[in-house]
């Protein structure tokens, strides 16, 4: 079972993700901010990271920044609440870039088409 | 008879008293005659007059008797004593009685004397004496008749020289008289006129003629008829020409008397006139400037010695003032043209100061033209304007100014004439008026190729004016032109602007038919060049409106995108506090959805999860816009999306009582949009209009495609029936944030405004007469439809 962690300051959000995710499959994990993540990384070895960019102290970038340091190979998708940083280079290291919507259609099948593309 | 001394005293004190008397010279010779003839007792007694030149001796007065009036003393008795002085008693011979008898006349003359009057330098004349019968003449008698004799010559001498120095004093007078009248004028016309009445009525003239000559040789010749012989100009003046160059060999006064063998074209009749004829040249710094001729002395006399003399007085005179005069007239000739030239450089300034503090074209091509057309400009009958363009080589007619007939033209002439109205009038009068008249139309109907080579094409080509005289065949005029122009004769000249032709202006006189002068062309060429430049400025003026008006407008929309901008920034901000829990809000009601089964519920679940993503759709549009990404486009029909967003509001709409009437123009063409961004345009009007009309009402859409300024447009018209915009607002309806409803962001016209200039297109909104707004959007065609 591929294992997903989903990085968002919003708890809500992660309730979302977690449960949407876990119907598709997926084992889930929760971070509440950047640092929460790398913390979580080492022992968790997640196979994918949804990465959301505006949080209160380390921001997706350099979160996304950390993570590829630490594991390159781990996929990162960013979740963004609007299009800003799809023209931050810095943003081209991830694997992919989702904005975010009601409607995680989108997320899950970008998702799935990563995980598969890895197998 | 012997008088005794004292009688002969008396007698000689008596003739010398007489002498000396007032009495006219005739009566005092007859009174003498007759004292002395009784005192003597002669028989009779007669006094005769010696002529110089002839010889010959006259009768001048006698006692009583048949005296011959002449006769010769040559070959007779007393020929030779009388020659020497002396008294010769006669009746001694046959001879001397018969000398007597036919002298006197009587038969019974037989003794008598012949005695010489005269004095120690001159003969003056003879006395003639007849003794009765029986008496002789003797010693003592001569001794009495010698002084008496001498007391004679003495009354004759002085009668003589009291003759001569009247008719010198009348000269002087006549001398004077001529010279006053010389002063009484300066006018050179009138002064001949008089000169050459007091000079022929002085010389007993019959005809009197000044002529002079001048460099254009148009002083006109003046007469002076003294006679009623009505002698014809012509005939004068040939024989003028003839004297004058008589009179011009010899630079001097002249008499002469051989004129009519030289002149066979005078009539029989007429030349009497000519018989005798006195000229003098009038003279200017020793150069002959002209004639003055006396033609025919009255009563068919002869000019005498005499008269040449006072003739030359009066012509020397005459040559002073006319010299005096002549100066005058070049004075004023030059004056005048100076006047003249002072008007028209003050009119020049006028019309310059028209022109340049003119700054509209129509108006200032205007006031051109009625400059080049009104009396005190330049007067021409009709004026008309062309403009070039360097660009496109085409010379385009403007405006014509002239009246269309000849009636109008005398029409407007008298009016001008009769109202006084004087440049600065007219000028300020016609820019009230703008011509509507044929002409107008004719010269704006003219458009020609500067390639054409034609006058039009000349003119700016050559840079320089055409004088056309006879435009019929003239080659440089074409057909066309000719045509519409129609007259025979015209100018142009080109309107010149630093060194560039703007345009040509051409001008005729076609109702008063007056030749257009060289005079004319200079001073239209240079108007030209000031109206050129006028124009010029003009045309850069209105040019930098033009600019200005652009720059405004795009300051306009300037400011709009920095507000939008300002607002895209916040709306960043905002966005993302929003986006997160309505993805929660969305993402739970969907999971919802799909846990529960087909009951009430999910219908409810539904409408949310359809709010939800159309509320991320305007997120998504509202961040796309602030950061100016162009969002996808297709090609739509405008009404297809109309109806998509239309559905979205019908149950809204049933139940708040609004009814929907649609016009919608099935053929029209398709525009080029992002079908959400354009589903935003209508869903934020009809949200507005739902608004307005919170207690029900109607709206109405329209739309149609139109033609603005070449490019085809749809046009959508959504009216309502609710409020209206209070005029207050209008100006700020389509600012960001400006909202007057309790509820909403107020971005929602922003966002149409913003959406519709994206794809060139616009909106507009505007009260209707019954009540409610329009609002009325401008969407460009991309695609015409297909059918």
């Amino acid at each position: 079972m591929k294992k997903i962690m989903v990085v968002d300051d919003e708890e809500n959000i992660r309730f979302l993700y977690k449960e949407e995710l876990m119907d598709e499959g997926y084992d889930v994990i929760l971070a509440a901010s950047g640092e929460e993540a790398i913390d979580l990384l080492g022992e968790s070895e997640p196979d994918l990271v949804t990465l959301d960019i505006k949080m209160p102290g380390m921001d997706g970038i350099e979160t996304l920044r950390k993570i590829k340091e630490i594991n390159k190979k781990i996929p990162v998708v960013l979740c963004t609440a609007y299009g800003q940083y799809k023209q931050d280079f810095s943003s081209w290291a991830s694997d992919a870039y989702v904005v975010k919507s009601a409607d995680l259609g989108e997320l899950k099948s970008i998702v799935k088409e990563i995980l598969d593309k890895n197998n | 008879m012997k008088l005794s001394f004292d009688k002969g005293f008396g007698l000689l004190s008596e003739i010398i008293r007489i002498s000396n008397s007032t009495l006219d010279i005739d009566t005092r010779l007859k009174n003498i005659l007759y004292i002395f003839s009784s005192a003597m007792e002669f028989k009779d007694v007669a006094l005769y007059v010696l002529d110089a030149e002839s010889d010959e001796l006259y009768l001048k007065c006698h006692k009583n008797g048949i005296f011959r009036e002449e006769f010769s003393l040559k070959g007779t008795p007393a020929a030779a004593l009388f020659l020497e002085g002396k008294s010769c008693l006669l009746g001694g011979s046959k001879e001397e009685r018969a000398f007597l008898t036919r002298i006197s006349g009587d038969d019974q003359a037989k003794k008598g004397g012949i005695f010489p009057i005269r004095d120690d330098k001159f003969y003056f004349g003879a006395l003639i004496i007849i003794t009765g019968e029986g008496m002789d003449l003797d010693e003592e008698d001569l001794k009495l008749i010698t002084p008496i004799c001498q007391e004679i010559a003495g009354t004759m001498r002085n009668a003589q020289l009291y003759s001569r120095t009247r008719e010198m004093v009348e000269d002087l007078l006549m001398i004077n008289d001529v010279w006053k009248t010389m002063s009484s004028t300066i006018k050179l016309d009138e002064l001949l006129h008089l000169i050459i009445q007091k000079i022929s009525t002085a010389l007993k003239a019959s005809y009197g003629l000044v002529r002079l000559k001048d460099e254009e040789g148009r002083k006109a010749p003046v007469f002076f008829c003294n006679t009623n012989d009505s002698l014809e100009k012509e005939t004068l003046l040939r024989a003028c020409d003839l004297v004058c160059g008589h009179v011009c060999s010899r630079f001097a006064a002249t008499i002469i008397d051989d004129l009519p063998q030289r002149l066979d074209l005078i009539p029989e009749q007429s030349r009497h006139l000519f018989k005798t004829v006195m000229a003098a040249p009038v003279m200017y710094r020793e150069k002959q400037i002209g004639c003055i001729i006396l033609f025919g002395k009255e009563e068919g006399a002869s000019f005498l010695k005499k008269d040449l003399q006072l003739f030359a007085t009066m012509a020397s005179q005459m040559s002073a003032v006319t010299n005096n005069a002549l100066l005058l007239e070049h004075m004023e000739l030059i004056n005048r043209e100076k006047e003249v030239m002072v008007r028209e450089l003050s009119n020049l300034f006028e019309l310059n100061k028209a022109v340049m503090t003119t700054i509209e074209l129509d108006r200032l091509l205007h006031i051109i033209l009625t400059a080049v057309t009104i009396g005190d400009g330049f007067g021409f009958n009709r004026a008309m304007l062309f403009l070039y363009n360097e660009k496109s080589g085409f010379i385009q007619g403007m405006m014509g100014v002239g009246p269309d007939s000849p009636e109008e033209a005398w029409r407007i002439w008298a009016e001008i004439n009769e109202k006084r109205k004087t440049l600065q009038d007219i000028l300020k009068d016609e820019q009230e008026i703008l011509p509507s008249s044929k002409l107008n139309e004719m010269v704006k109907s003219i458009r020609v190729s500067v390639r054409d080579k034609s006058i039009l094409g000349l003119t700016v080509l050559e840079k320089q004016p055409y004088n056309i005289k006879d435009a019929k065949t003239d080659a440089r005029v074409h057909m066309d032109i000719l045509e519409r122009i129609n007259c025979r004769a015209f100018a142009t000249a080109p309107l010149m602007a630093s060194g560039r032709v703007v345009g040509v202006i051409l001008v005729d006189n076609i109702y008063n038919e007056r030749p257009i002068t060289d005079d004319d062309i200079r001073l239209l060429t240079i108007f030209a060049n000031q109206a050129g430049v006028a124009i010029d400025n003009s045309i850069l003026y209105r040019n930098m409106q033009n600019a200005h008006k652009e720059l405004k407008e795009a300051q306009g929309k300037l400011l709009h995108t920095e507000k939008l901008a300002a607002l895209g920034e916040m709306s960043a901000g905002v966005a993302h506090e929003i986006r997160n829990p309505l993805v929660s809000i969305g993402g739970f009601a969907r999971r919802l959805s799909r846990k529960l089964e087909e009951q009430e519920e999910k219908k409810y679940i539904d409408i949310i999860c359809k709010e939800v993503e159309r509320l991320e759709a305007i997120l998504n549009e509202i961040l796309i816009f602030s950061r100016e990404e162009p969002a996808e486009r297709e090609t739509h029909n405008i009404n297809v999306v109309i109806d998509d967003t239309l559905q979205f509001f019908w149950n809204d709409f049933k139940k708040n009582g609004i009814d929907v009437l649609k016009e919608l123009e099935e053929h029209m063409g398709m525009v080029e949009a992002n079908y959400h961004q354009l589903k935003q345009v209508f869903i934020n009007l009809f949200s507005n209009a739902r608004h307005a009309m919170s207690h029900g009402g109607r709206l109405k859409i329209r739309s149609y495609e139109t033609d603005y300024e070449g490019t085809d447009f749809i046009m959508v018209e959504i009216s309502d029936t609710g409020g209206g915009i209070p005029y207050s607002v209008m100006t700020n309806i389509f600012n960001p944030f400006f909202t007057t409803k309790n509820e909403g962001t107020g971005l929602g016209l922003a966002i149409t405004h913003k959406i519709l200039s994206t794809y060139k297109g616009d909106v507009e909104v505007m009260n209707n007469e019954e009540g409610g707004a329009t609002f009325v959007i401008k969407i460009p065609v991309i695609k015409k439809k297909q059918d």
